[in-house]
């Protein structure tokens, strides 16, 4: 390393820089562990810092936040998440942009707080009432949590909608040696704002999937913003076929999720047969294994998904072109293998799956070659 | 443009909803208020129709979380007035957000219409239903008093709190109300006319209970200022390091004895030497009591897995620490152990023990066991080390710790 420039620091401190730089202006938090870092950091970055008094309240500050076109972040853990489900859910509704940063760590319910996992896949998935998916980024690396965050502001600035980021206490508590050249510079992420004309409908897509955004303090316009089904002009309506229209834009703007927004790595082998695919806090260890023995193999490909949700098209392209699957995550139940292979689906694969450690490059090895 | 949009509200006949939505307009417009001046927050149940009567800005959220959620909005509302409109089940489901933005003394106004029942879903009793009020979906609890909202916002700090009976004009208390800069809130004791109360000559014979309170505190102003990044300041190796691969190393000691400052040293002294550091921490969620193990792992190549499932060193600085590794001891799972020797006294060819403790101090052991090691291997140069100290938190001391390899 003689030469470069490096910095030394946790990916906590990349998180709340990132997202700051991105556009973020107020972070809203309740203190959980292992997300305490992030809230610490946001007190010195943020151009404004609130301690909410709990999680119900922290969304419900961040969607008033947002509703006025001021970008909320919080960090929690699933414990926090729970209590904020039915407010993500009007977030969702309402199309406030907000970025929910996940420390996942070792449930269920309290748990181990300072014990890492990727635990919290299936609850992300299944959070929104109706089965909508919101947006969802894992980063496996702390590289990933600077490039990651800033994608994740300006995608739910572009899509209007809330996007969670899912970490781990291995992430955001550990210390690292970064390059500064691996830092890349962040654009500052704008509001799809309304540009102007005779009449403005707060929920009118116009051509597009996104309705363009007024604050509610504009002055100019009416706006009106509602988490009950409601039509073009945010009116609450029973199923009308012009608020049903705007229920279905929901998930329609969230699944075509723009190609700038999807991000994996993939390491193909020379002969594609073996697939090993991971995510989160498996993804060095993974990594590890392949570049010191998988590789040499010659037949082994590795998979690193970051875009979580909507599950981007490709992965199911680069599967297609294998024989054998291996998915490694911790947790029990290889939660992200059943998104990608579903129930049947998923005895036909190879899982390794651990909680409560980490599962390590040799465990990799050994299932995957063998 | 007047505020209300329609001349036919959509609420029952003889619903004191009808008083209020016209009062409050004749409130707001005798302010000299326009439509778009305001901005009313809605929680769930009648109180959620009124949105579509108002050419005012709304936002429509969840039952109970309107004042939350109206904190947030009022928070960053620049000039705007901002009206949180709320029945008495959604302040009894929201209380806790009530209080806090009471005890912000947010600039908004909540209105909460107490007609003792939860009259969208068939006439249930709230916190807010007094025990004579005849109700038969009344579960037992519903005979005890209830909630006095507008001593609890008093007590919490409401600049302003009051309970007025919706019988006759009291447009001129809402003024009162909205004039208030912070938190102000007003109980309007009124009638549902399915569930509640169906008479609203009763409410003039209980006008006597109207009651304001004040507070006088300054509201909560809140300021958006832009501040330094949080990036630590970019460095290059200045010293030389002789470790060519990996080492992992594991220091277990108790919490509050710095253990996971000298691990963070270690790992950016090797860093400061050339090599690659990674540093995890480990700890049971009592913070301060307890264990605390810092995992360092030192490469002279880009560390990927930062775990550390065979140590190459364990420091063990203390008993707990001594109790979180003892599973790695009893497998032979490490390569080397060096323990204070309050801890372990045998010594193998891989078992060293000093008195890290009695020479350093309890809050200096961990740091002066891997100072000890470094200086005895010359992984890196010991002024690396010398060099993070020098600008860490505490540097005298720090320094002076390593200083103190000599006694061992």
């Amino acid at each position: 390393m003689s030469g470069n420039k490096y910095i030394v620091t946790d990916a906590s401190r990349l998180i709340v820089e990132a997202a700051v730089r991105a556009g973020a202006e107020v972070f809203v938090g309740y203190p959980i562990t292992p997300a305490n870092l992030l809230y610490a950091y946001s007190t010195r970055r943020f151009p404004l810092m609130l301690a909410a008094p709990d999680e119900i309240t922290t969304l419900q500050w961040m969607s008033g936040f947002s509703a006025q076109g001021k970008f909320p972040v919080t960090a929690t853990a699933f414990p926090g998440l729970a209590l904020m489900v039915e407010s993500i859910n009007m977030a969702f509704m309402m199309e406030l942009p907000m970025l929910i940063v996940l420390t996942q760590r070792l449930g269920p319910s309290t748990g181990s707080a300072t014990t890492g996992a990727d635990g919290d896949l299936s609850v992300v998935r299944g959070m929104v009432s109706g089965g909508y998916e919101l947006p969802v980024f894992s980063a496996s690396s702390p590289v990933d949590c600077w490039e990651l965050t800033a994608a994740a502001v300006h995608c739910a600035l572009q899509l209007r909608t809330p996007v969670i980021l899912l970490t781990s206490k291995e992430l955001v508590m550990t210390q690292f040696t970064i390059l500064e050249d691996s830092l890349k510079e962040i654009k500052k992420a704008s509001w799809p704002l309304f540009r102007g004309g005779k009449s403005y409908h707060s929920y009118d897509p116009y051509d597009g999937l996104v309705p363009p955004f007024l604050p509610l303090n504009d002055g100019h316009y009416q706006v009106r913003i509602n988490a009950s089904t409601h039509d073009f002009s945010g009116l609450t309506r029973k199923a009308t076929p012009e608020a049903l229209k705007n229920t279905k834009r929901l998930a329609e703007k969230i699944a075509k999720l723009p190609e700038e927004f999807i991000f994996y790595d993939y390491y193909p082998a020379e002969r594609e047969e073996k697939l090993l695919i991971t995510y989160g806090i498996t993804s060095a260890a993974a990594f590890q294994a392949f570049q010191n023995e998988l590789r040499s193999e010659k037949n082994i490909s590795l998979l690193i998904c970051k875009t979580m949700l909507p599950v981007p098209e490709v992965y199911f392209q680069i599967i297609a072109r294998h024989r054998q699957i291996i998915v490694a995550e911790e947790n029990l139940n290889g939660q992200w293998a059943e998104i990608l292979f579903g129930k049947m689906g998923i005895a036909k694969i190879k899982r390794i799956n651990k909680i409560a450690e980490m599962i390590t490059p040799t465990e990799i090895v050994q299932e995957v070659v063998q | 443009m007047s505020m209300i949009n329609t001349g036919k509200l959509p609420y029952c006949p003889g619903c004191s909803y009808h008083l209020v939505t016209r009062f409050m307009e004749r409130a707001l417009e005798s302010m000299g208020l326009q439509p778009l001046d305001v901005i009313l927050v809605s929680d769930i149940g009648c109180c959620g129709l009124i949105d579509a009567t108002l050419n005012v800005n709304t936002i429509h959220g969840l039952h109970g979380r309107s004042n939350a959620l109206g904190l947030g909005v009022a928070a960053a509302a620049e000039g705007k007035k901002v009206i949180v409109f709320q029945g008495d089940g959604g302040i009894t489901i929201g209380m806790q957000h009530m209080l806090e933005a009471a005890r912000l003394n947010v600039d908004m106004t909540v209105i909460v219409v107490n007609n003792f029942v939860y009259g969208m879903t068939g006439g249930q009793p709230s916190g807010l239903t007094p025990p004579d009020i005849e109700n038969p979906l009344r579960p037992q609890q519903c005979f005890f008093p209830p909630y006095d909202i507008v001593r609890l916002a008093y007590d919490a700090g409401a600049a302003y709190s009051a309970r007025i009976y919706a019988y006759g004009d009291f447009s001129s208390q809402l003024v009162e109300a909205f004039a208030v800069k912070g938190f102000s809130m007003v109980e309007i004791v009124g009638c549902c006319v399915s569930y509640g109360l169906k008479n609203a000559s009763l409410l003039r014979e209980m006008e006597n209970k109207r009651i304001v309170l004040r507070n006088e505190r300054p509201p909560l102003q809140l300021k958006f200022s832009e501040k330094q990044s949080l990036l630590p300041s970019v460095s290059t190796a200045e010293f030389n390091a002789q470790l060519n691969g990996e080492l992992a190393l594991i220091i277990a000691g108790s919490a509050g004895e710095a253990v996971q400052t000298a691990g963070e040293i270690f790992a950016q002294a090797a860093v400061l030497s050339g090599l690659w550091s990674t540093k995890k921490s480990e700890y049971p969620i009592t913070v301060g009591t307890g264990f605390s193990v810092a995992e360092v792992k030192l490469s002279s190549r880009e560390i990927f897995f930062t775990g550390v499932s065979r140590p190459d060193v364990i420091f063990v600085t203390s008993i707990d620490g001594y109790q979180k590794v003892k599973g790695l001891l009893d497998k032979k799972q490490f390569g080397l152990l060096v323990a204070d020797s309050s801890v372990i006294s045998e010594k193998s060819s891989n078992v060293i023990a000093k008195p890290f403790r009695e020479v350093g101090g309890a809050r200096s052991a961990a740091l002066l066991a891997v100072s000890w090691w470094l200086k005895e291997n010359q992984i890196f140069d010991f002024n690396a080390l010398r060099k993070v100290c020098s600008h860490a938190r505490h540097a005298e001391r720090l320094l002076q710790t390593l200083e103190k390899v000599t006694e061992l």
